[in-house]
């Protein structure tokens, strides 16, 4: 599998501070948020892949986790809500070279820019995302999502969720993404290391973190105190469907577009337009 | 001849205005005619509008019409008001046009498509031709927007000849030849017809 | 050398987006716009740009913001539908000022409305259609060569303004063919986006120029940059204060209406200039009675252009706006008391007209020429207005109801 961020830019050692806008401190996640962690394992995976802050292109959403920007000296786009994908598209799109990099909520990702999320897989395009899943929405008072199990309590299903929530990492695979990988922002270690491989990914990548969200969800279904919803997590962990779980070699929209480009050069293609007509 | 009044006809008169109709079925090409018809204008500096569309959902088969505006001066309203040309090639494209046409109108029918007597026949004089036919007979078939153009340009004698084949050399490129031929075709079957017993096959005969 | 080309309004659309430096489209096919979306498939990679065709119209215009930030001169086209899905990351564009061009083709609504038909009921969309306030540029040809023309200048507003510009175009102008004077490569006046310079760390990107325009970089440059849909600070932070607000708001209008002489100005037009020497006109001061002010933008403009040739005996005066927001109220305004009534018309249900009101402000009588029925405008139809034995908004024909306003509000 291509390697786009070996070479030439692992220029000096770094560390996560690095990249991280300590002047805008403290975040403003609550207390037992897991987005802390998740944001530390992210600039660490930077660091280890050596990325250079003018190549890099964080792209943002609405959410608690939407707001990870604000903390990060890369480029960055705090986009709209469900939309970091699209902007993230055109990014890398048009400038093939750039590490970009989407952070979304469950909100973001799953929910309002589904249809995003299938699509970027389906192409192929070299966006690593980054997928903070609290299963609710935090930011606006723990409304449902479209990961939300069917049965939760939230502010809007006070009565027991009626629907299913989303596998992210199945549908990410059956989208067609290059790499989809499963944490949970307890396991750090995991966690860094595994956005570092997505990072390397010449195609459309996800990790996605379980993370706890002791406010809202947890406090709605009687999960218990932080420290307990994160012992759950660890244990979640242990069941399965944790780590890598896919990884394979696809063409990514770079390479395929490449080609499309000395089509065009070599003028082959079929007519189109209104003259074809 | 109706045509005479075109643009090229009016010197010194206000406005120099000739509009045209090509309509017949999606896919017979009349939309690429008219628009060789506006870049043969073009070439003669004249100006032109091409307008078209479909009428029905379907690319292939439906009523398609496409319009052509010509003048010397500049062209304000794009679309055609009364039309002194119209080139039916099946009987749905000329009833929905026969009331666009200007008194006097040049107009050319295919002379198996369109009735030449009784209810939706033309009235008065249109010239009917076996456009389509010919086509089918002379292996042409892609090539019947053609053969209906050159009918058009020789019996309203609006634009020249050599511009319009002018205009079908820089369109068709490398496939110029086959619709060159069907030009020339279209533009003899007129001629033949005029030079014979005046406007073949009008109304009634 | 020029050139001369007979090419359709969308096609002129691409050449002039390619001439003015486009090389990135992102975009959803919709009737009437999809030869734009064709065309530029197969153009921009042959010049090293990119076309993408996006899952929907949200993201083409998301991918439209991500493209320009990173350096790209971007643009997509599209029609109602897909303009009303646009609108979201319209307003992204606007607040994060990326410059980008959007073309809307615009066809008869609401919703799927007539699909294949045009009509000009965009107009309100087009300056108020995203949330919140905000400035609009829109460009409205007339002809196929001002679809090559004014998408040109619609790419230099959007570059040296740093924001969204549309052109609405619609489906008459779009689909038809007329000849366009092809200016040669490399003598077309092309501006480009500000960009800083200095030292990287000292980079403002939300800092504005003397022109309240603040210098742009690109990702993969020596500049490192933030820009956020939320309301932000010079560095492009977000805060929330209230000063930082008010000054963000004030700046963003205020940057389109400090650099006004740079919008397309409108065409002024009557009988006399129309048709040449020949035809007697009173000289300046000495207005014919009976003058009637007509205005008209797009296709209708053609219409209207069409009642002055056909009726040279009658005073009237054709103000057609090519830059149709900002609305050209000073030009407009100027006009209004050489003539004894004021004429709009378009193809909705009255929507510039309000606006010509505005202007108006109750010296002259307004009446309006309207159809939203999926036909052209006919000269006809706008004669009848101009003679006054019609007003579409009086409320006398019954064929509107969007007369409530009244031309003394």
């Amino acid at each position: 599998m291509k390697d786009r961020t070996a070479g030439p830019t692992r220029s000096r050692a770094r560390g996560y501070t690095d990249y991280l806008d300590e002047a805008a401190l403290p975040h403003i996640w609550c207390a037992g948020c897991g987005n802390g962690n998740v944001l530390k394992a992210l600039l660490g995976a930077f660091a280890s892949r050596g990325l250079d802050p003018r190549m890099t292109v964080v792209v943002t959403g609405i959410g608690c986790w939407g707001k990870a920007d604000d903390y990060i000296r890369t480029n960055a786009i705090h986009g709209t809500h469900g939309r970091a994908l699209a902007v993230a598209t055109g990014v890398k799109a048009y400038r093939p070279e750039l590490a970009v990099v989407a952070l979304m909520g469950d909100g973001d990702f799953a929910t309002i820019g589904g249809n995003h999320f299938i699509h970027a897989a389906r192409r192929n395009i070299g966006v690593t995302a980054v997928v903070a899943n609290n299963l609710n929405y935090g930011m606006t008072g723990g409304q449902y999502s479209g990961t939300t199990p069917a049965g939760s309590l939230t502010s809007t299903s006070p009565y027991g969720h009626a629907e299913e929530g989303f596998d992210l990492c199945a549908l990410a695979e059956a989208a067609g993404a290059a790499y989809v990988a499963r944490t949970t922002a307890y396991h750090y270690r995991q966690m860094e290391t595994l956005i570092a491989e997505a990072l390397g990914v010449d195609g459309f990548s996800l990790v996605e973190v379980l993370t706890p969200c002791p406010t809202y969800y947890g406090r709605l279904n009687r999960e218990g105190s932080a420290p307990e919803m994160w012992r759950a997590l660890k244990e979640r962990a242990r069941g399965g469907s944790f780590g890598c779980l896919v990884r394979r070699d696809r063409p990514s929209f770079a390479e395929r577009y490449a080609g499309v480009q000395a089509a065009a050069r070599a003028g082959t293609g079929t007519e189109v337009g209104p003259d074809a007509r | 001849m109706p045509g005479k009044d075109g643009p090229r006809g009016t010197e010194g008169m206000r406005p120099s205005r000739w509009e045209a109709i090509l309509a017949g079925e999606g896919g017979q090409g009349l939309v690429v005619a008219g628009i060789v018809l506006g870049e043969a204008a073009i070439l003669e500096g004249l100006e032109a509008v091409q307008s078209q569309w479909v009428l029905g959902s379907a690319t292939r088969g439906s009523l398609s019409r496409s319009e052509v505006v010509i003048s010397r001066d500049p062209i304000a309203f794009p679309r055609v008001r009364r039309a002194g040309a119209l080139l039916a090639l099946t009987r749905a494209a000329f009833e929905r046009h026969r009331d666009l046409l200007a008194p006097e109108a040049l107009v050319i029918v295919d002379e198996d498509h369109v009735p030449g007597a009784g209810p939706g026949a033309p009235e008065g004089v249109a010239h009917r031709l076996p456009v389509v036919r010919t086509a089918g007979e002379l292996g042409l078939a892609r090539s019947t927007n053609m053969i209906a153009l050159g009918a058009l340009v020789a019996l309203s004698g609006v634009l020249e000849h050599g511009s319009i084949e002018r205009a079908i050399m820089a369109r068709f490129g490398a496939k110029a030849i086959p619709n060159l031929e069907a030009y020339r075709t279209g533009a003899r079957l007129a001629g033949a017809r005029l030079a014979g017993a005046g406007p073949a096959g009008g109304a009634g005969s | 050398m020029t050139r001369k080309a007979f090419w359709q309004g969308n096609e002129a659309v691409l050449e002039g987006a390619v001439a003015a430096g486009a090389r990135f489209y992102a975009g959803y096919p919709i009737t009437p716009s999809s030869e734009i979306a064709e065309l530029a498939s197969r153009r921009l990679p042959a010049l090293g740009g990119v076309f993408i065709q996006m899952e929907d119209e949200i993201a083409s215009m998301a991918a439209l913001v991500g493209a320009s930030l990173a350096g790209a001169k971007a643009f997509t086209a599209t029609s109602g539908p897909g303009f009303s899905l646009m609108q979201e990351n319209i307003g992204l564009a606007i607040m994060v000022e990326a410059p980008c061009v959007v073309i809307n083709v615009m066809r008869s609504g609401p919703s799927t409305g007539l699909a294949t038909k045009p009509a000009q009921a965009d107009v309100m969309q087009a300056r108020w259609g995203t949330h919140g306030d905000h400035p609009a540029v829109a460009l409205v040809p007339a002809s196929v060569s001002e679809c090559f023309s004014l998408t040109v200048a619609a790419f230099n507003l959007a570059e040296r303004l740093r924001m969204p510009v549309f052109v609405l175009s619609d489906e008459i102008i779009g689909h038809m063919r007329e000849r366009v004077e092809v200016p040669p490569e490399g003598s077309l006046e092309i501006w480009e986006r500000p960009r800083p310079s200095g030292d990287p760390s000292e980079y403002r990107p939300y800092r504005p120029g003397p022109d309240g325009v603040p210098p742009l970089a690109e990702f993969g440059g020596p500049y490192v940059f933030h820009a956020t849909s939320s309301m932000h600070d010079e560095r492009g932070v977000s805060a929330n204060d209230a000063g930082t607000a008010a000054a963000l708001i004030a700046r963003l209008g205020a940057k389109v209406l400090r650099n006004w002489e740079l919008l397309p100005p409108p065409e002024i037009v009557d009988t006399a200039s129309l048709l040449g020497s020949g035809h007697d006109r009173p000289g300046k001061g000495a207005k014919p009675a009976g003058g009637v002010l007509l205005v008209a933008f797009g296709s209708s403009a053609r219409s209207a252009r069409q009642v002055l040739v056909d009726h040279p005996e009658r005073f009237v005066t054709l103000f057609r706006p090519r830059t149709l927001w900002p609305f050209p109220e000073a030009e407009l305004s100027a006009l209004v008391e050489d003539h004894e009534s004021v004429v709009v018309a378009e193809m909705n249900t009255g929507q510039l007209v309000l606006e010509a009101e505005r202007v108006v402000a109750g010296r002259r009588p307004v009446r309006a020429a309207l159809r939203s029925d999926g036909e052209i405008i006919t000269p006809e139809e706008i004669w009848e207005v101009v003679c006054g034995r019609r007003d579409a908004r009086a409320g006398r024909t019954g064929e509107s109801w969007s007369g409530t306003g009244g031309s003394g509000r």
